[in-house]
């Protein structure tokens, strides 16, 4: 081909790249997490190594897992909010994929707006979070999120070298070796979270239940939260100096704002929308509301398809 | 009053005969030294002849016995000295001293002080006139103690010159003071008749005791005193016969004035008889002082002019010149000290006029004479005039004051007219060349009293005249002057001319011009000093013109013009009102070839272009609507100057001209830029002055004048420098349209500059000044069109954007041979490499099915290929060639990003495994190694995430799970590239990439394998474990055999082996029964089908191997 042609061909590429990119709906988000992703994937690659070697047996992992539920000392269940997230719970379970580990949930009372999981599949929500939840979907999603934390073995490698050090008699070792492994580890639990996330987003939906219902969650997490939307920088330079700023001082927090996460999972339901699109999803607020789960009564008004 | 007068009368009289005692003294000293050289001569003279004889008499006594031993020993004075002393009338012959003889060695006792004496030599007259002086001087110490102590008693001894000397003056004063109280105290007495006898007959006893003892030598310094105490009664007395009323017995003022001037002839030819200083000086001043301590009346102030013109005569006649001033100083005292007798003015002013006329005939008399010997008649003339004119002036002041400048005015006609005698008895050309100007006026030059006039003329103009015409005044006279100087070639006379004018000016500026008046002229309105200011500006150039070298005139009409300037012209136009007068100065002095003028031109350019920036620019009034029209009026000027020596003549001087055109242009430069920032909109700022500079330059170029192209290159600076602090640096994404637009349209300019010096131009901009303009120029643009691209375009397309601007500068470098732009292109490439990281790869925007990732990245990538490729066909230099390289790797490293950001963590590995494929490819088929060398290691990279991540995702895609269809495609990848790549040669290796390079199907094939091994490891559970790879293994060595692979078949041989130490290890033991049994059975089928293989098709094996 003519030097011209090809010269006008990469300038014609270019152009149509860019008329297209400007066409579509923008989101835009300048900053370095790209260089914070990538860099958490050169950790969570390097860590991988040590993870394959001690990994942990699900038997070994639920053991664990018991004991550290049996170590701490919890607020008084409510049990009917207990029974009704349990039911949630196993609307999502069989679409995990470790399906040899036994889950069980549990409601804390607690006015925190949270949740979380430990090894062995124990799936713990605050009542704080009950309150701020709106419907049974978004119930879901929140479940979907700390079950994938264990079905992705997240929960469980934060205590595989400390295991396996005992396993061979170094067990003193498990506390230092936890130190240096939180420090590698920090640089990509952001992601982690991310990526149980959209797993806890593809259970709920494959569960049946609104794709939307999580990002809402964080929507309204945010906003109840007063998390600051990071502004985009006004200049040039102030778009590499806040970028980098954003970097080093997000490099440090376990969880990623809320407004990425909302970010995210609306991008991940965007991105799939051709293929969500013609399904029905129960989103259940009355379900919710009023603590019965959808495998007991389904409100025909709560199923929605996306638009 | 009586009292203090006498006190002063007795001081003065004291200094005076201190004064000539002193003189008297050193008369006497001078006698005494002579009497004292001729003693000395004579003492010497016998002394002389007593050594001869002494000498004589020696030499005759060592006759007798040195005539049986030695001949006579030489004499002992040597030739000098006998030279030096006077001559005899018969000099003696002078024998030689003996010589010494030589002493035998031998230790003898000290030789007595006698021995010695009698071995020295002969004294010589010398040493022995020194011993002797010596000598005389330690015996005289305490005589020249007393000599000193006598010459300080001016040669007297003290009681003697006490009781002889001042103990008689003293007496004669006081005699006379009595007589004067006496006559007082007769007021009551006697009736004037007897005062004034009595008067009479003690006077002339005086007089007569005077010349009787005058004739014997032993009294005559009493007899003097008396003589001069005598007359000095007789005047008072005769003055008293008409001034006082209690004498008073001749009523007529004439015969009055008859009388005292008889008695002055009469004193004055007495003192002539002695011709002694001293008895005239002690008459006039006796005189004087009863003059002094009688009644104020206007006849004894008129008594006073016979007196002093007595003095003043004798004065001359003897030239008693210190006596004159003792005259003056007298007459003016004595006037001082009567205060005002309340006579009217005119006679009281007449009286004044005639003691100065008579001082200053005096001096003109004096100055005729030419005589120099006394210094205190140079005072003559500044005392005469200070003492008249305070006098003359208290009168005034007193009695009329509102026409005192009358007098002050008439005073300078008289000393003008004193000039003019001066300048006619004492011409300029009688005094030696090179005198200063004191020297000639104390020999009584003319300059004295014109400087007088002068200075009275101005004070006469000073009390006439109001407000500024006391300058107009001023400058008539300095006029007046300098025409003078000028006719008659008297630099004092210009000098003084520059004063007044200096004087007017110094007035102008610190009276005249702060005071706010106005007035108005034809409807105008002046300042009150303007008319005035602008007459002697006139006046300054019609001097300069008068006088060739006249240059400070010119000078200071410039200055006088441009106050006028600064007053009349509003404040506005002012720098306009300087370029102006500096436009008609600099065309005249071109136009005359008078450099002066064209120096003033250039000081009040530069003082227009500083008020022009100082009050147009920078202080301007914000509300004036027009601040524009100075400005521009002064950047056509300044453009005018730099434009009118263009062509330059030949007389003016080269550096002249070039800084004329330098500062014309820079001046219209700056006024230009502050034009164009008064009258362009702040966000369109920054492009004015770029286009302004652009439109310099061209005229630059075209040589209007040549000097602007560089002025150009500021305007254009301070232009760039604006849009890139306020546009590019400050910046931000939601600016205006006005900024975008400025922006792009600056970068625009940049680039019609970059156009217009593309090409050579030969004679109009040398070529190394027109490479960085244009690579300046086409930096900043560049610089400036990114800048609008993040303005404008969407985040995620700005890379985008700037990969079209760079690789259009790249293709631009190479197209044009041009290294500058093909770095800015380069450098624009990799702020596109690292742009993507900020707002490409996670972005999450959509268009379709397409995230504008894939949409914006991708082309990117292509666009750097595009770059590498074109740097392969390119003529550059070896370093830049290797730099290339670069963008084989950027766009790796982009494709591979992109492939995770686009695909997610786990299903990345798809894309890197398609990316290695095709970079292995490519770089098998363009015989590339840095492509084959990314491919590995995006291998390695892929091999490492599918093992690590890819084998543990849940996600699933068409039903397969998702580490399957991720596995399967990296591994098929790894094979297909194993499939692709060349057998391995036995030729050494040069490093480990060439190494791998070279075992390159090894290497996949081992990935592949180890891969698919891992994967069913992960897939297959249990018992099936070994079957599968079993399976996997026989799968590879038949695959390999037909592909002639090595690698593949001995990787098949590995996993058998790998499947035996599984059945042998872990099956036997941990598997149920029938799936152990189907281990082995499987993985021994399998051994033995491949065994036989090999066995069975040796021959065909063995071809395929």
């Amino acid at each position: 081909m003519p030097l011209q042609f090809r010269f006008a061909a990469v300038l014609a590429l270019l152009s149509l790249g860019g008329v297209l990119a400007s066409l579509g709906e923008p989101n835009p988000d300048v900053s370095l997490s790209s260089v914070r992703e990538i860099w958490a994937d050169v950790l969570r690659d390097a860590d991988q190594v040590g993870y394959k070697v001690t990994r942990v047996p699900a038997v070994e992992e639920m053991r664990v897992g018991a004991e550290m539920h049996a170590a701490m000392s919890w607020g008084a269940a409510d049990p009917e909010a207990e029974r009704y997230v349990t039911a949630v719970g196993a609307r999502v379970l069989p679409y995990v994929r470790r399906h040899d580990i036994q889950y069980t949930f549990h409601v804390i009372d607690s006015p925190g707006v949270n949740a979380f999981a430990l090894p062995g599949g124990h799936i713990y929500i605050l009542g704080g979070m009950l309150g701020f939840l709106q419907s049974e979907s978004e119930l879901a999603a929140i479940l979907g999120h700390e079950m994938s934390h264990v079905d992705l073995r997240h929960c469980i490698e934060r205590y595989q070298y400390r295991i396996a050090l005992r396993k061979v008699g170094a067990g003193d070792l498990g506390m230092l070796v936890d130190i240096v492994h939180d420090l590698v580890a920090i640089g990509y639990t952001q992601y982690e979270e991310l990526e149980a996330d959209a797993q806890g987003e593809r259970l709920a939906v494959e569960a049946g239940y609104d794709p939307e219902a999580a990002a809402r969650v964080f929507h309204r997490l945010q906003q109840a939260v007063g998390e600051q939307n990071p502004q985009p920088a006004r200049t040039p330079i102030g778009e590499v100096a806040q970028s980098i700023g954003q970097a080093i001082g997000s490099y440090f927090q376990t969880h990623p704002s809320s407004h990425e996460r909302e970010l995210r999972l609306s991008s991940e339901v965007a991105s799939n929308r051709r293929r969500l699109a013609g399904r029905t999803f129960y989103v259940g607020v009355k379900n919710y509301n009023e603590r019965v789960p959808r495998t007991e009564r389904e409100y025909p008004d709560e199923k929605r398809s996306l638009p | 009053m009586t009292e203090f007068l006498l006190v002063v009368l007795i001081l003065v009289l004291l200094i005076r005969w201190a004064v000539i005692s002193s003189r008297l003294r050193e008369l006497k000293n001078r006698i005494n030294e002579l009497a004292t050289a001729r003693q000395d001569r004579a003492q010497d003279e016998l002394i002389v002849g007593l050594i001869r004889r002494v000498y004589t008499l020696e030499q005759a006594a060592q006759g007798t016995s040195a005539a049986r031993s030695s001949p006579p020993a030489a004499a002992p004075v040597s030739s000098e000295a006998v030279a030096s002393t006077p001559a005899p009338a018969a000099p003696l012959p002078i024998p030689k001293p003996p010589s010494p003889e030589p002493k035998p060695v031998v230790r003898e006792p000290e030789p007595s002080p006698a021995l010695e004496s009698d071995r020295m030599e002969a004294p010589s007259f010398a040493s022995v006139r020194a011993s002797l002086g010596q000598s005389s001087s330690q015996a005289h110490t305490p005589t020249d103690l007393r000599e000193q102590l006598r010459k300080k008693m001016g040669g007297q001894e003290w009681e003697a010159l006490v009781g002889g000397n001042w103990l008689n003056k003293l007496g004669v004063l006081v005699l006379v003071i009595g007589i004067a109280l006496l006559l007082s105290y007769s007021f009551t007495q006697t009736g004037p008749a007897g005062r004034v006898a009595i008067g009479l007959v003690m006077s002339l006893a005086m007089l007569g005791g005077g010349i009787a003892l005058e004739r014997r030598e032993g009294y005559r310094i009493f007899a003097r005193g008396l003589l001069g105490g005598g007359w000095a009664a007789l005047y008072f007395t005769t003055y008293a016969m008409h001034a006082l009323p209690a004498a008073r017995i001749v009523e007529n003022p004439y015969l009055a004035s008859a009388l005292l001037l008889a008695v002055a002839a009469g004193m004055i030819l007495h003192s002539l008889r002695y011709r002694s200083q001293t008895v005239s000086g002690l008459a006039y001043f006796i005189a004087f002082a009863t003059l002094a301590l009688s009644d104020v009346t206007l006849f004894a102030v008129i008594a006073l002019i016979p007196l002093a013109g007595a003095l003043l005569y004798t004065a001359y006649r003897f030239s008693w010149f210190a006596m004159a001033f003792f005259g003056l100083f007298a007459t003016w005292g004595t006037l001082v000290s009567r205060g005002d007798t309340g006579a009217p003015l005119a006679p009281t002013q007449a009286t004044f006029a005639a003691y100065w006329l008579l001082f200053e005939t005096f001096d003109l008399l004096r100055t005729m004479r030419r005589d120099a010997s006394s210094r205190l008649v140079q005072f003559i003339l500044p005392v005469n005039a200070c003492a008249f004119l305070l006098l003359s002036w208290r009168k005034w002041e007193s009695l009329a004051a509102a026409q005192v400048w009358q007098f002050f005015a008439a005073a300078a006609a008289v000393y003008l007219a004193s000039t003019l005698l001066r300048a006619k008895v004492r011409p300029p050309s009688t005094f030696p060349a090179y005198s200063g100007t004191m020297e000639r006026a104390a020999l009584g030059g003319y300059e004295g009293p014109v400087t007088i006039s002068a200075l009275l003329a101005g004070i006469a103009v000073f009390l006439k005249a109001p407000t500024v015409w006391i300058n107009a005044g001023w400058l008539v006279e300095g006029e007046i002057l300098f025409l003078a100087g000028l006719r008659f070639g008297e630099r004092y006379l210009r000098r003084l001319a520059a004063a007044a004018f200096g004087v007017s000016l110094a007035k102008l500026g610190a009276v005249d011009i702060p005071a706010a008046g106005t007035m108005v002229v034809a409807n105008v309105h002046l300042k009150v000093w303007t008319p005035v200011a602008a007459a002697h500006a006139a006046a300054f150039y019609l001097n300069r013109f008068l006088r060739r070298l006249g240059q400070e005139f010119s000078w200071g009409a410039a200055v006088v013009a441009l106050a006028i300037l600064t007053a009349e012209v509003p404040q506005q136009y002012l720098s306009v009102a300087c370029f102006s007068l500096a436009v008609l100065l600099f065309e005249f002095g071109f136009r005359a070839r008078l450099g002066e003028f064209r120096y003033q031109a250039y000081a009040a350019a530069l003082l227009g272009a500083a008020v022009g920036v100082g009050l147009n620019v920078v202080a301007s009034d914000p509300n004036w609507s027009r601040q524009w029209l100075p400005i521009a009026i002064c950047t056509l000027i300044s453009y005018a100057a730099a434009i009118r020596v263009r062509n330059l003549p030949e007389w003016l001087a080269g550096w002249e001209a070039d800084a004329l055109r330098r500062g014309g242009a820079a001046a219209a430069t700056i006024f230009a830029v502050s034009l164009v920032w008064k009258l362009a909109p702040g966000d369109y700022l920054g492009l004015a002055w770029i286009a302004l500079g652009a439109f310099l330059f061209e005229l630059g170029l075209h040589d209007m004048p040549r000097e602007l192209r560089w002025c150009s290159y500021a305007a254009s600076a301070i232009g760039a420098g604006r849009v890139l602090v306020l546009q590019v640096f400050e910046i931000h994404k939601y600016a205006g349209t006005s900024v975008r637009i400025s922006l792009t349209a600056s970068a625009l300019l940049g680039y019609a500059m970059v156009a217009r010096v593309f090409r050579s131009i030969p004679r109009q901009i040398p070529d190394g000044e027109r490479a960085w303009v244009r690579d300046c120029n086409s930096a900043i643009a560049t610089t400036f069109l990114l800048t609008a691209g993040w303005v404008v375009l969407p985040d995620p397309v700005v890379a985008v954007g700037w990969a079209v601007v760079g690789l259009a500068l790249l293709e631009l470098g190479f197209g044009a041979r041009l290294g500058s732009f093909r770095l800015q292109g380069n450098l624009v490439a990799k702020l596109v490499f690292f742009r993507l990281f900020f707002a490409n790869f996670t972005d999450l925007g959509h268009t379709g099915w397409f995230s504008h990732r894939l949409l914006t990245v991708l082309p990117i990538i292509i666009s750097q290929y595009y770059i590498w490729s074109r740097y392969q066909k390119a003529e550059v230099s070896q370093p830049e060639q290797t730099s290339a390289r670069l963008y084989l790797y950027a766009p790796a490293i982009l494709a591979v990003l992109l492939s995770r950001f686009e695909f997610g963590r786990s299903l990345a590995v798809t894309g890197w495994a398609v990316i290695l494929l095709a970079l292995y490819l490519a770089g098998l088929r363009g015989k590339n190694a840095d492509l084959r060398w990314q491919s590995y290691a995006v291998a390695l990279l892929t091999f490492w995430r599918c093992w690590n991540t890819n084998f543990y995702i849940p996600e699933s895609f068409a039903g397969l799970p998702g580490r399957v269809l991720t596995g399967s495609v990296v591994i098929a990848a790894f094979y297909a590239a194993q499939l692709a790549a060349p057998r391995s040669n036995s030729s050494p290796a040069r490093n480990v990439l060439d190494w791998l390079d070279r075992n390159a199907r090894l290497a996949f094939s081992s990935l592949a394998s180890t891969l698919l091994a891992v994967m069913l490891y992960y897939e297959v559970s249990g018992g099936l474990l070994t079957v599968a790879w079993t399976a996997q293994a026989m799968a590879m060595i038949v695959v390999g055999f037909p592909l002639r692979d090595r690698p593949l078949r001995l990787s098949g041989l590995l996993l058998f082996l790998v499947c035996i130490l599984k059945v042998f290890l872990w099956d036997l033991r941990h598997l149920e029964t029938l799936p152990r049994i189907m281990s082995f059975l499987v993985l021994g089928l399998i051994l033995v089908g491949v065994s036989w293989i090999y066995t069975r098709f040796r021959a065909r094996v063995q071809r395929l191997l």
